[in-house]
């Protein structure tokens, strides 16, 4: 049986590195989508 | 309390301890992990008269500031009531119920050990933790020293050295982790305690031991178990023969634990992360599409036309 | 600006150019003995021991703080105000780059230098506060509490200001005519800005979430799930009004710099920061109301502290609100102005009764700062003060720099992330 505290360490560890991950790769979509052909 | 349940008991708590700690140091992912092994203690406030050797034991054992057992006889200590500081990791306090003639009882207050410590919850360098055998612990090697957790304990515990201009730290009751992990021995307090008030042991093994005793004799005790379920429930659990409000005890904590109180705003944290870049971006865009329009719309000068796409 | 000193007039002379502007040092010299000064030298007197004694002392030399009160008036107010009222940055910013309301672009820079420089200061009153504030970047670099709402504060701190940072450094290159540099920091502007959006509405909130892990010691008229959006929106609020005011105080120390700028034209820009303030204040008194209602603490209103809410809540949030609907729907700037200088006492007032004094309210023994605490804090907006007027004195803030010309926005031409498709 996990805590509470340990099973939100692991779930903020993901969601905090994958909200950086699309942060970027927001950046790199919206140049993606701009960019005329 | 017979010699023969004392004795059980101390045997069950070495026993239990030292089945677990071979490993505590070990990985701390390794999947057996249960609450069922984590240990507690149980005061029975019907018992304790105030002697204060727990105090004594405590700061011998910590190595705080000490004075001849003696001195703990006097009784003046008493006439205020005191809270933990960074020199006492344990107090114990007098309250003297409203009826005439009624005995007074002594409460000792320390560290809850909570299930879902506050402080471990609050801390941005993560300097607490519950280890596997229940204790809640401080690393003073990352603490910062933002006080976060003062302000987070609902039991108003962890102290601060706030004298120390180099080195300032976090002080608070550890259930004397080191002793019970490296020498399976029982924490001090409960060692010492001449009417053994205290007892060590499995959390789950205390619980059915305060059942016990308040179904063996309903009328000395209240029918509550202080710890059971407050924030969370605590691994320092109390029993008591008087309603705990006239004992001190904060009684509207309510049962759930810190990390909930946080949650909901934790959860919103990564949707705001990458919901803002599109709705913000939106909006540039908006403005931009108007502004080319407005300059295109001068350039030209002419009534607009209706087109399609 | 006409002939002032070329690199290639020896860096000797570009450097004095830069830091005495263009005046030789003796007249300089002569021009800093000004009564704000002499007060500032005077306050530094005081100050600079004290923070002597706090790093070689402690805290329990310097301060009140207790076991029962851990935070005082350095995280109640250097911390919680410094953050709410440099949040001029992010909402102006945002109006003029991203919603597109070009005319307030001439606040923008004052705004954002704010911003900068208050947040800057709030991570110096935090370093007084902390136990050990050489390990300021342990959150960053050592050890991550990532459960902690505490832990979002530190890094959103530490990358907003290097955000402010960056949208500062267009003026910065300016000054220092490093064009390449001007350029390519030009064009992260758009970035920069919805960055520091993001970072602002999160830490903003944060700041309030951090008090939802005390339910036990707060007031239950402050005490409310909805606390960080109450710090959210009235951090707005407090950064729309400090922008009045700091552009109040710009006009009258600065007035030279800003001679040729019709007064007319910032007049209606103040009744423009006026009316957004009006709305946002008096739907920030609705969501205000809708906590006691969530809570159901109505019966609460009428004891002591809830006098204080409701003091708080009608003399610094409707009344504000109200006083500058009328001063909008009587072109009345002066009154925009007054009314900024109350809701700035208003956001004070909120944050301190959030930390300090509906905090252990129930307690009897409570806390009031140390005189130190008192000299430390006046010390770090002294410097703040200082450190804003030697900027502004030198750097393009108030004014456009007749070098750069500032273009309208045209399609990618204040940067962001399609800059290339002009």
């Amino acid at each position: 049986m996990q805590t509470l505290h340990e099973s939100m360490m692991q779930t903020k560890t993901v969601e905090y590195v994958m909200a950086v991950i699309f942060l970027v790769t927001f950046i790199l979509f919206w140049r993606f989508v701009g960019r005329k052909r | 309390m017979s010699a023969n349940r004392r004795d059980f008991l101390k045997l069950m708590g070495a026993v239990g301890v030292g089945n677990l700690l071979g490993t505590e140091s070990a990985d701390a992912s390794a999947p057996e992990r249960s609450s069922d092994d984590w240990l507690g203690m149980l005061t029975d406030l019907t018992l304790c008269i105030g002697c204060r050797k727990c105090e004594w034991a405590c700061n011998d054992v910590n190595g705080l500031p000490n004075r001849p057992l003696e001195v703990f006889d006097d009784q003046s200590v008493f006439e205020r009531q005191r809270r933990t500081d960074a020199e006492h990791f344990t107090v114990v306090n007098r309250h003297i119920p409203g009826e005439p003639g009624a005995k007074p009882v002594y409460v000792k207050v320390q560290c809850m050990h909570c299930n879902e410590p506050a402080c471990a919850s609050a801390c941005l360098v993560a300097a607490f933790r519950k280890t596997r055998t229940g204790q809640v612990v401080y690393n003073e090697n990352v603490c910062i020293g933002c006080r976060y957790c003062m302000v987070a304990c609902p039991f108003s515990i962890p102290a601060y050295t706030y004298d120390k201009a180099f080195a300032p730290v976090v002080r608070k009751c550890t259930m004397c982790f080191d002793k019970v992990a490296e020498r399976h021995e029982v924490p001090a307090c409960a060692k010492i305690c001449p009417v053994e008030a205290i007892t060590f042991g499995k959390r789950r093994d205390l619980l059915a031991l305060a059942r016990e005793r308040m179904q063996h004799e309903s009328a000395r005790y209240v029918n509550h178990i202080y710890g059971e379920h407050e924030v969370g429930g605590t691994c320092w659990m109390y029993i008591a023969g008087r309603p705990f409000e006239q004992l001190g005890f904060r009684t509207t904590l309510g049962t759930t634990p810190a990390p909930d109180l946080t949650s909901t705003f934790l959860s919103a944290v990564p949707l705001v992360l990458t919901l803002w870049p599109a709705l913000l971006m939106g909006a540039y865009a908006f403005t931009r599409h108007r502004d080319e329009l407005a300059q295109t719309g001068e350039a030209e000068n002419a009534p607009t036309t209706r087109e399609e796409g | 600006m006409a002939g002032h000193p070329t690199r290639a007039m020896g860096w000797r002379a570009w450097l004095a150019d830069k830091l005495f502007m263009g005046k030789p040092f003796s007249e300089y010299a002569r021009g800093l003995v000004t009564p704000f000064n002499v007060v500032a030298a005077m306050i530094l007197c005081v100050g600079l021991p004290v923070t002597f004694i706090r790093f070689t002392r402690g805290l329990a030399a310097t301060t009140n703080l207790s076991n029962d009160y851990p935070w005082g008036l350095w995280i109640g107010f250097d911390v919680l105000c410094g953050v709410a009222l440099a949040a001029g940055g992010f909402v102006l910013g945002s109006a003029v780059y991203l919603f597109g309301l070009r005319d307030y672009h001439c606040l923008v820079r004052p705004a954002i230098l704010t911003g900068f420089l208050g947040y800057f200061f709030v991570v110096v009153g935090l370093c007084y506060d902390l136990g050990r504030p050489w390990r300021l970047p342990y959150p960053m670099l050592v050890s991550y509490g990532v459960t902690s709402v505490m832990f979002l504060v530190g890094w959103h701190v530490a990358l907003y200001l290097t955000v402010q940072f960056l949208e500062f450094c267009p003026a910065l290159f300016e000054w220092l005519d490093l064009r390449k540099l001007r350029k390519w920091v030009g064009r992260l502007t758009i970035g920069a800005t919805v960055f520091g959006v993001i970072l602002s509405t999160l830490h903003q909130s944060a700041l309030g979430a951090l008090f939802l892990l005390a339910p036990h010691k707060m007031h239950p008229l402050w005490y409310s799930p909805f606390i960080p959006l109450f710090f959210f929106v009235s951090a707005v609020i407090a950064g729309l009004a400090m922008v009045v005011f700091e552009s109040m105080l710009s006009h009258r120390v600065f007035h030279h710099q800003l001679a040729g700028r019709s007064p007319v034209r910032t007049d209606r820009l103040v009744i423009g920061l006026g009316k957004a303030a009006s709305v946002l204040l008096f739907t920030y008194f609705c969501l205000k109301w809708m906590g006691v209602a969530h809570g159901q603490h109505w019966d609460l209103l009428n004891t002591p502290y809830g006098y204080v809410f409701l003091l708080e809540v009608f003399g610094f949030v409707l009344a504000p609100a109200l006083l500058y609907a009328v001063a909008v729907r009587r072109q009345s700037a002066a009154l925009v102005r007054f009314t900024s200088v109350l809701v700035i006492l208003g956001i004070i007032f909120n944050r301190l009764n959030v930390s300090l004094i509906t905090f252990q309210w129930d307690h009897e023994a409570r806390y009031f700062p140390h005189w130190m605490e008192f000299a430390v804090t006046i010390t770090i907006v002294t410097v703040g003060l200082l450190t804003f007027r030697w900027i502004v004195n030198r750097m393009p803030v108030l004014y456009d720099h007749p070098d750069y010309v500032v273009t309208p926005v045209a399609p990618g031409g204040d940067g962001g992330p399609n800059a290339d498709t002009t």
